[in-house]
């Protein structure tokens, strides 16, 4: 599982490497954004649908690896039949099938409600993958800073970015440290639990140690706060033409098929 | 002078005395060795030629100037001190070879051409640029700390720091990081210092030796002078280089004569040689 997890350090490095690098930033992230904010907004689960698949085909033909996005879409997916049944089982008012495993009721409105949003989690995922998955995070934080988001925002972004993934390094390396030495004493749930509290604690403070030695680091190579990279390439008209008939296609799409149900 | 500790003392927030009066002269062009023992204060002083720390009594001078603490002067600072850390996993913050060297450079606010240009002289002097699209986490440990080098390198800095640069290398990539560095002193005429324990490689390259123990410089001077202290070396959990130890034993166990103690590997083949022809010729 821990290495799983590291794999996902790399996703920079996967930008990097990815087939659409060389597209400017601003015009990943405008294709993104708004694509999912259209299927968002769209009333039916159609566009999100349409979205989803036209995002993980880009995703899968970027040649970032593939394990790595199944892995995470299968993450969201638990998480949405989750919800999916949640709003089936315990939402709406017309019954569509009574009686199921003796006394729960599938509800129509919830289902077709717990449809759309699953399809809208599945769209998300796959519009901000897309974008980091084929963004270097640098690239994607200077291209925000031009767009106007507040410095001060940004920064705390740049530092969560970097060092959620040393913490997740340094977690895995203190796991192993752990299962290395827990011998015949596995199992016995009151040590597990006090074992889990000094794991915690110590992530903790070494979470700060990590901190304090990054901005050692920065501070020295003269970084005054301003995480600065590059210029950044900007978005060419050859790039925004087809970005923006896409997003006019799923608005048309949107509205066309706003009165779509799942189940009528 | 271009780097100077008068009467430093510093103290952590939870209270150890780091450092207690530490006075250093470092001169233009020359190679320091700041050697001392685990825990004895070395890093803590180099922060200090950096800007990072600032002394609760003494002060910091550079270029015979004492150190400003604002953001201003330290900026200037850091650009013409720069610092390779002992750990290089706890320098590189970027996701490939290319951005980590290019950190610096793009913070001092270059052209695009010029940190362009700079990166690349400086992957070839090291030659690492096979290694400039790799993550820069996963490359080997020999070269991360070329990587973290390169990274300070490519500031131009007149001073560089090195923070123990051959602990945790093989024998082979040990001498091979002292020779780059003597190259940068040579031929870039970088002014160099070097915190270390390593006792053996020590004495090939530096021109002039600290000795630090407890939080302050107990001993300075030439190498010979400093490491053939033996009182001084062994307080300081240290020891002879190992030709020197072994002269030392020839001398009480063997007795045998020699003029001096021996430093380097050179020095005493030519000690010993002129020994044995004196005995047997």
């Amino acid at each position: 599982m821990a290495s799983r997890y590291l794999e996902s350090i790399d996703i920079d490095y996967y930008a990097q490497m990815s087939q659409f690098y060389s597209i400017s930033p601003y015009s990943k992230i405008f294709f993104s954004l708004t694509s999912l904010i259209i299927s968002i907004a769209a009333p039916s689960l159609i566009v999100p649908a349409v979205c989803f698949s036209v995002f993980t085909f880009l995703t899968l033909f970027s040649k970032t690896p593939r394990r790595l996005y199944f892995f995470l879409l299968a993450m969201i997916f638990l998480f949405a039949v989750f919800n999916l049944a949640v709003f089936s089982f315990f939402l709406g008012k017309e019954i569509l099938l009574g009686g199921v495993f003796g006394f729960l009721n599938i509800y129509k409105d919830g289902l077709n409600l717990g449809l759309l949003l699953f399809f809208r989690m599945l769209a998300g995922f796959a519009c901000l993958y897309f974008l980091i998955s084929t963004t270097p995070s640098t690239q994607l934080f200077s291209a925000l800073r031009k767009i106007g988001i507040p410095e001060a925002f940004l920064e705390i972004m740049v530092f969560i970015y970097r060092y959620i993934f040393l913490l997740i390094e340094d977690a895995s390396k203190m796991m192993v440290s752990l299962r290395s030495r827990e011998g015949s004493t596995f199992g016995e749930s009151l040590n597990e639990i006090r074992r889990l509290g000094s794991f915690m604690a110590n992530l903790f403070v070494r979470a700060f140690e990590k901190e304090e030695k990054m901005w050692i680091s920065m501070t020295s190579r003269c970084y005054d706060g301003k995480y600065s990279v590059l210029n950044v390439k900007n978005a060419g008209i050859n790039e925004l033409i087809p970005v923006i008939s896409f997003d006019l296609v799923l608005i048309i799409l949107a509205l066309r098929t706003q009165d779509f149900v799942v189940i009528s | 002078m271009m780097l100077e500790a008068v009467n430093v003392c510093y103290r952590y927030p939870r209270g150890v005395e780091a450092l207690k009066n530490v006075n250093m002269q470092v001169n233009e062009g020359e190679i320091l060795g700041l050697l001392g023992p685990n825990g004895c204060g070395k890093t803590t002083l180099l922060l200090h030629f950096n800007g990072i720390l600032e002394p609760h009594k003494g002060e910091i001078r550079f270029e015979d100037k004492k150190i400003e603490y604002n953001k201003k002067y330290l900026g200037k600072l850091r650009k013409k001190v720069g610092i390779v850390f002992q750990n290089p996993d706890d320098q590189i913050i970027s996701p490939t070879v290319w951005q980590e060297v290019a950190f610096g450079p793009v913070n001092l606010g270059w052209s695009e051409d010029k940190v362009n240009g700079s990166v690349e002289n400086v992957l070839s002097l090291l030659k690492i640029s096979h290694l400039r699209d790799e993550p820069s986490h996963h490359i080997s440990f020999g070269e991360k700390k070329k990587v973290s080098i390169a990274s300070i390198i490519a500031m131009d800095p007149e001073v560089i720091i090195f923070d123990e640069p051959t602990s945790n290398l093989d024998p082979k990539s040990a001498s091979r990081m002292m020779k780059i560095i003597h190259d940068l002193n040579k031929k870039r005429r970088k002014t160099i210092i070097i915190a270390t324990h390593d006792v053996d490689l020590a004495p090939v390259y530096i021109d002039k030796v600290c000795l630090m123990r407890d939080g302050t410089i107990v001993k300075s001077g030439s190498p010979k002078d400093v490491l053939l202290d033996k009182e001084s070396i062994r307080a300081s959990n240290l020891r002879l280089p190992r030709v020197g130890h072994l002269v030392e034993i020839l001398m009480e166990e063997e007795g045998m004569n020699f003029d001096e103690i021996p430093l380097t590997i050179g020095q005493a083949r030519r000690l010993i040689v002129d020994e044995l022809n004196r005995k047997f010729r």
